[in-house]
């Protein structure tokens, strides 16, 4: 049964939803993207009509009427990616982006632990360790596996989720850590380019709401 | 791609490996069960030998010789549950097998933030309490409706996936170290929960994989 529509629910924000939307666009699939409100959130909160109370929600219609509601920012970037082949040709290649995907999303975590650290000296300290070693030896990962693909992405075959996920998640810490892309990776640069440039990303770059976050 | 065979290389413990471990049990795939006492693991990280850095990690053996490594405990289930089959039977069920999975790791997250990455004593005992009395009562409500409305006894209709095996694994750990083993404390509030942990204990090939398995601390 086909899907028919798609509907990306979340927040005014780049946040959890922005991987959503940047592989809908890779993928060249138009979809609605529903911005909610606080207050509308409280209400959609408490009348539970999202799997798991959170956002974002990817509502796909499908051809019987039908809605499927998928939660989970990643668990919806993966259902896309397998529908439209963005997920690496074959499940080495496909294990190999996911492994890359959850670095990444580990080093996240680990900034983040770091950036609302209420305790201000261990914040201090922390943030201090991710500049210098964590971060450098993440984006290091990243930079030389990029260096040996054909493709100077992260699958050798072309463009997919891995590659929207170094995108994006590279805009996160950027803006959170007060910096650009260090100079000394030039491959990752280069991946940054390769995806700012695909005609369906740089259309949504473009239309996208600017926003703080 | 046909014959492939399997190192799993981790600590000696549960942990990260063992979900893993049991997709593979419930499989009946038969693997190498590489274990690394602690002294050895800094030998072994330097070597190079490890995609990056970390455990645990899978070694493919092809069947030309040619070795692949995976890292990242997520990407290894993910890629022997869909080889083996229990990821779900199409797109779709493949879908709520992930955010299943997604959703159960978030649970996981925050016990490990109270658990080890919480250094203030009052801090941390506040975390316990939240976690006690607000976040697992809320997480298992959520999955007893959604095993409730299953048509199996499991997460999704077609049957037991990778989904089952990690809640499975964390409600295990979090029986044995906080409940003396005693299920019903921490699940005898949620039937349909008690019936997935149940039916996972009760498979054969995982009932033979947990008598035989090391007993580890974590």
């Amino acid at each position: 049964m086909a899907d028919e529509s798609y509907k990306l629910i979340y927040f005014n924000a780049r946040g959890n939803g922005e991987i959503p939307r940047l592989m809908l666009s890779l993928a060249g699939q138009p979809f609605e993207d529903h911005r909610v409100q606080r207050e509308q959130w409280i209400e959609m909160k408490s009348s539970g009509e999202t799997p798991f109370d959170q956002l974002p929600v990817l509502e796909i219609k499908k051809s019987d009427g039908s809605v499927f509601k998928l939660a989970q920012s990643h668990a919806i970037a993966q259902y896309i990616a397998n529908k439209y082949d963005l997920n690496g040709k074959n499940p080495h290649e496909q294990a190999k982006v996911d492994m890359y995907v959850e670095l990444m999303r580990d080093t996240v975590t680990s900034f983040m632990r770091i950036r609302f650290n209420p305790d201000e000296q261990a914040k201090e300290q922390g943030m201090k360790d991710f500049k210098e070693k964590t971060f450098p030896a993440f984006i290091g990962k990243i930079n030389d596996a990029t260096g040996h693909t054909k493709s100077g992405l992260i699958a050798d075959s072309g463009m997919t989720r891995g590659d929207v996920v170094v995108f994006a998640v590279l805009d996160i810490l950027s803006s959170m850590m007060g910096e650009n892309i260090p100079d000394g990776y030039p491959h990752v640069a280069k991946l940054i380019h390769a995806v700012e440039n695909h005609p369906h990303i740089s259309e949504w770059l473009k239309k996208r709401p600017k926003t703080d976050f | 791609m046909s014959k492939e065979t399997y190192k799993i290389v981790y600590f000696n413990g549960r942990g990260r490996a063992e979900v893993p471990r049991l997709i593979l049990a419930v499989a009946g795939v038969e693997f190498e069960d590489e274990r690394l006492e602690r002294e050895d693991w800094p030998a072994r990280k330097a070597s190079g030998e490890t995609p990056f850095g970390q455990l645990p990690y899978l070694v493919i053996k092809k069947e030309n010789g040619d070795k692949l490594k995976i890292a990242q405990s997520s990407t290894i289930v993910r890629y022997l549950a869909r080889k083996f089959g229990l990821f779900g039977k199409d797109p779709h069920e493949e879908a709520k097998v992930d955010m299943y999975q997604e959703y159960i790791n978030e649970l996981k997250e925050e016990i490990a933030k109270v658990m080890f990455h919480t250094s203030d004593e009052v801090a941390k005992a506040e975390g316990e309490k939240k976690l006690k009395e607000t976040t697992l009562p809320a997480f298992l409500s959520k999955a007893n409706d959604i095993l409730g409305a299953s048509k199996s006894d499991f997460f999704v209709d077609s049957g037991v996936t990778a989904a089952d095996l990690l809640l499975f694994h964390i409600l295990q750990s979090i029986i044995a170290i906080r409940c003396d083993g005693d299920k019903t404390k921490v699940i005898g509030d949620y039937p349909n929960v008690m019936k997935m942990y149940d039916g996972v204990e009760s498979n054969k090939s995982i009932a033979t994989w947990l008598k035989k398995r090391p007993v580890t601390p974590f």
